[in-house]
């Protein structure tokens, strides 16, 4: 059943229908929070009001002008953009806990690196990490990022490549002084 | 780009964020006390479809807006002449 159909079938009052919703987008929309906040409980807290904000304006929702997924990652940019605002920043390698927990590096200086970058992403400023997590992270095209973003393909573009820029000079910095 | 490089590690790392299992539990707890709004039309898009649903009124009421325009410009114009 696809998302369209899903929709239908919620609307026309099957409300546990809802839940195929869920179990289908959570694990991007709660990645793309968890990403953007590097706060799991946050990430989890936010995720849930994404999807019931979703589901009580599921009525507004027009499969014509966006996919479901687009629409609830506009939802979940917004919860988060807010969120952010009402608080200090997180970075990333401050958290206890790793972004996975399903990897574990023997690697000491892989993990070096992983905790570098965490720290790079939560300091570049929020539009660009946005752009940089939708496209590198949650692999979404550019003129979906656009659509999310509210903003044009070049400005899109321009982001992504200032964020890998810092993400690669980061790389050469830590191979250079390896070498010394 | 192969699987030790480490850049691409760190971004196969943050895609594997796991969602616990009561997450959808307690969405689903919460809707089920709240129903879905349907969408309601704004006043413009109540009015447009009015409208198309009556051709005939559309056209009545466009050439009443043309009327009152030109009435009010030749009013205008003939203030400014009679200075």
């Amino acid at each position: 059943m696809t998302d369209e159909e899903t929709i239908r079938r919620v609307l026309a009052g099957e409300v546990d229908c809802f839940g195929t919703l869920v179990d289908r987008h959570q694990k991007k929309i709660v990645g793309m929070i968890h990403n953007m906040t590097g706060d799991h409980h946050l990430s989890e807290d936010l995720g849930q009001e994404v999807f019931l904000a979703a589901y009580r304006s599921l009525g507004s929702f027009d499969p014509a002008r966006s996919q479901f997924s687009t629409w609830l990652y506009r939802i979940a940019k917004n919860k988060t953009l807010n969120a952010l605002k009402k608080r200090h920043p997180v970075f990333l390698s401050d958290c206890a806990e790793p972004v996975s927990t399903q990897n574990v590096h023997d690697d000491v200086a892989a993990a070096e690196l992983h905790a570098e970058f965490d720290l790079i992403l939560a300091r570049m400023p929020i539009g660009q990490r946005l752009a940089f997590v939708l496209a590198e992270i949650e692999q979404l095209s550019y003129q979906e990022i656009a659509e999310i973003e509210g903003i044009s393909l070049g400005s899109v573009k321009s982001r992504i490549n200032r964020a890998r820029q810092r993400l690669q000079e980061a790389l050469k910095d830590r191979k250079a002084n390896s070498y010394e | 780009m192969n699987s030790t490089d480490p850049y691409q590690s760190w971004l196969e790392m943050c895609r594997n964020v796991e969602v616990s299992g009561e997450f959808s539990k307690g969405i689903l707890a919460q809707i089920s006390i709240s129903e879905p709004k349907q969408h309601e039309p704004t006043l413009i898009q109540r009015w447009m479809e009015w409208v198309s649903i009556h051709p005939l009124l559309k056209a009545a009421i466009l050439i009443v807006a043309l009327g009152v325009s030109a009435a009010r410009m030749l009013g205008t114009l003939e203030i400014i002449l009679s200075c």
